[in-house]
């Protein structure tokens, strides 16, 4: 829904503007995927759709700017807010049968940035 | 003075008055999840939730069975309730369970298609958002899509999902053939010819009769879109309602709460060069009425000035792209929601008194309504059979506000036309209403017996909603 006052309510940006820009490019962030293969699956299935799509506000995969505020608050504290929700992101994300220490690896693959010759 | 200065300063005015920001909207009321515990493994059992947040339970085991025999097995051995889920995007708690959650995700992707029939088959749990790339490869589309594309497909089907368009039916009525695990285990193909009465239960089963694996879809060629926006007095664009949706392709409209303009959007083939959409501002837009409505929630007249004033300067908004990058867009605020599909004749009046009755009584509320329209089909649970077209209106509650005075106080509204609720989307329906909305219901509650004696399929709300007790 709603997805039309936006340009119209352009003028009423009182905050928030130019939010979770990042020095990576989608089809960069679109480009990496986990070593592990179960971990790529579940990658692809559950977090691929938003992490790499800055429409949806969600920190893109191997963006060191975005991660970096948010692995600064400790990966307990990221870990909770994946499986209870937190503003735009959903609970679990779109994962419905991640286990903890899923979660934790695919936000540990999806903080790392692109090492150089992969970028 | 420019329109955002003047909105600037008029809200930092608004903040030295002493009214602004106390309610806190019933969010005090809002469920709260169950807390993880630590399982017999030493790995803590996480709480599921859905989208919104809204609907929660405490799964023993969480399953995404690899290839059909093990969901079988899974189906025919498992203890307790079980309950397949999609992407969790269906705001009535059609999958919690305590017990079993079977993921489908192991069933997904284009498993093979017929470029001359333009028929392709389809793994239940492909989300939509990953079908547009490959059907597209293959020269073919889907005859729609909703709001959103992170849905699965049999999710979607499950509870009637649609788009809008007075010739474009909901996603399960471009379903040709589908393949059920039962609760027993069995695989059972279905389709208009091969066992039609399944069928037309199974094309919207709320999860109830079995877990889809595979969809054959009925597609269209492939093509290139054009959407159109614009904004125009609510006055007017009901007035233009009726022409405008029989001439477009795709045609819907939002109404904006605490104002006097509405939004059009039109979406049609084309063969008119690329025009990508623009960078999605949806979000920050909602965020910005909201923010409004917590200044000015007890001023409405300074509300709805402010608001006409920002839409006056609106140029109206054109994208071209290929068809699936066109119909989707991005929702991260989240909310909870109510739709009620309707016969097409009592939209605008419904509409008309649902818009003045929020307004009214309920200054909190700051997203859009959205009105569309569905062509009908003869699916058993489909909320649009019977209908030659439906027409349906959507109300939305932010995610951390009580939506349940505003969704009690707009359900009657829709009632005395014989309104029918998006099985996905709240409501508060007993199977005695449904049965009289739906003249198939009690035929599907006796299939859904038979295939489930032991309702194994069965969680608190499905029992009480198919009248189990
Ligand atoms: C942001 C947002 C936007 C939305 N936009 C629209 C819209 O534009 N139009 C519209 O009509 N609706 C819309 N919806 C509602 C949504 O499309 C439906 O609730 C849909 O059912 C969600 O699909 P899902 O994959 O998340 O399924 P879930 O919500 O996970 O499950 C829905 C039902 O499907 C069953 N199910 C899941 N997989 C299977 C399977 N393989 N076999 C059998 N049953 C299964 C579940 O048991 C459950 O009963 C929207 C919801 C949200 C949150």
């Amino acid at each position: 829904m709603n997805q039309f006052i936006a340009p119209a309510l352009a003028a009423l940006c009182l905050a928030g503007c130019g939010a979770g820009s990042s020095s990576l490019t989608p089809a960069q962030s679109r480009a990496l995927t986990p070593a592990d293969p179960d971990l790529a699956a579940l990658y692809t299935a559950s977090c691929k759709a938003c992490h790499t799509v800055p429409a949806s506000r969600a920190p893109m995969t191997g963006s060191a700017r975005a991660w970096g505020v948010r692995m600064n608050k400790g990966m307990d504290r990221l870990l909770e807010n994946t499986i209870s929700g937190y503003k735009g992101m959903p609970p679990m994300g779109l994962c419905s049968d991640c286990s903890e220490s899923d979660l934790r690896d695919l936000i540990s693959f999806m903080a790392t940035p692109p090492q150089p010759a992969d970028s | 003075m420019k329109r955002r200065d003047l909105l600037t300063g008029s809200a930092g005015l608004v903040l030295t008055m002493p009214l602004a920001g106390c309610d806190d909207y019933g969010a005090a009321n809002m469920p709260q999840p169950p807390a993880a515990v630590v399982g017999a493994d030493g790995q803590r059992r996480l709480p599921w939730q859905n989208w919104s947040g809204y609907q929660s339970s405490l799964p023993e085991r969480r399953l995404a069975p690899a290839s059909e025999d093990e969901l079988a097995r899974l189906l025919a051995d498992s203890r307790g309730t079980i309950r397949p889920v999609g992407s969790g995007h269906s705001f009535t708690p059609l999958v919690p369970t305590d017990d079993t959650l079977i993921s489908l995700r192991h069933f997904s992707g284009l498993l093979q298609h017929d470029p001359q029939a333009l028929t392709a088959t389809v793994g239940g749990g492909s989300r939509l958002g990953s079908l547009g790339e490959p059907l597209h490869a293959a020269g073919q589309a889907l005859i729609n899509m909703p709001d959103i594309d992170a849905q699965t497909l049999a999710g979607s089907m499950a509870t009637a999902t649609h788009g809008t368009g007075a010739q474009l039916g909901a996603l399960h009525t471009a379903a040709i053939a589908l393949r059920l695990v039962t609760p027993t285990g069995e695989a059972l193909d279905c389709s208009p010819s091969l066992r039609p009465e399944l069928f037309a239960a199974a094309q919207v089963s709320l999860g109830a009769l079995g877990v889809i694996t595979q969809v054959t879809l009925q597609n269209v060629p492939t093509t290139r879109m054009k959407r159109r926006v614009w904004v125009e007095p609510f006055d007017e664009l009901v007035e233009r309602f009726d022409s405008l949706a029989a001439a477009h392709h795709s045609f819907e409209m939002y109404c904006i709460p605490h104002c006097d303009h509405a939004v059009g959007i039109t979406i049609d083939p084309t063969d008119e060069p690329l025009q990508p959409r623009g960078p999605e501002q949806d979000n920050d837009a909602v965020m910005d009425l909201k923010r409004l409505r917590d200044l000015l929630a007890w001023f409405p007249a300074a509300r709805r000035w402010l608001i006409n004033m920002a839409l006056q300067d609106y140029q109206p908004e054109v994208a071209v792209d290929v068809w699936h990058r066109i119909f989707p867009s991005s929702r991260a605020v989240r909310f909870n929601e109510m739709e009620y599909h309707l016969p097409r004749e009592t939209l605008l009046p419904t509409l008309r008194e649902v818009r003045q009755r929020l307004e009214q009584r309920h200054p909190g509320v700051f997203f859009p309504m959205e009105i569309r329209v569905v062509r009908g089909d003869d699916a058993w649970l489909s909320p649009f059979q019977g209908h030659d077209t439906s027409g349906s209106i959507a109300v939305h509650r932010y995610y951390e506000e009580d939506p349940l005075p505003l969704f009690r106080d707009v359900e009657p509204l829709y009632q005395p036309m014989g309104g029918r609720p998006h099985w996905g989307k709240m409501h508060s329906l007993t199977p005695q209403t449904l049965a009289d909305r739906y003249p198939r219901f009690n035929d599907f509650v006796a299939l859904q017996s038979r295939l489930d004696p032991q309702g194994r399929l069965l969680n608190p709300y499905l029992r009480t909603l198919l009248g189990h007790g």
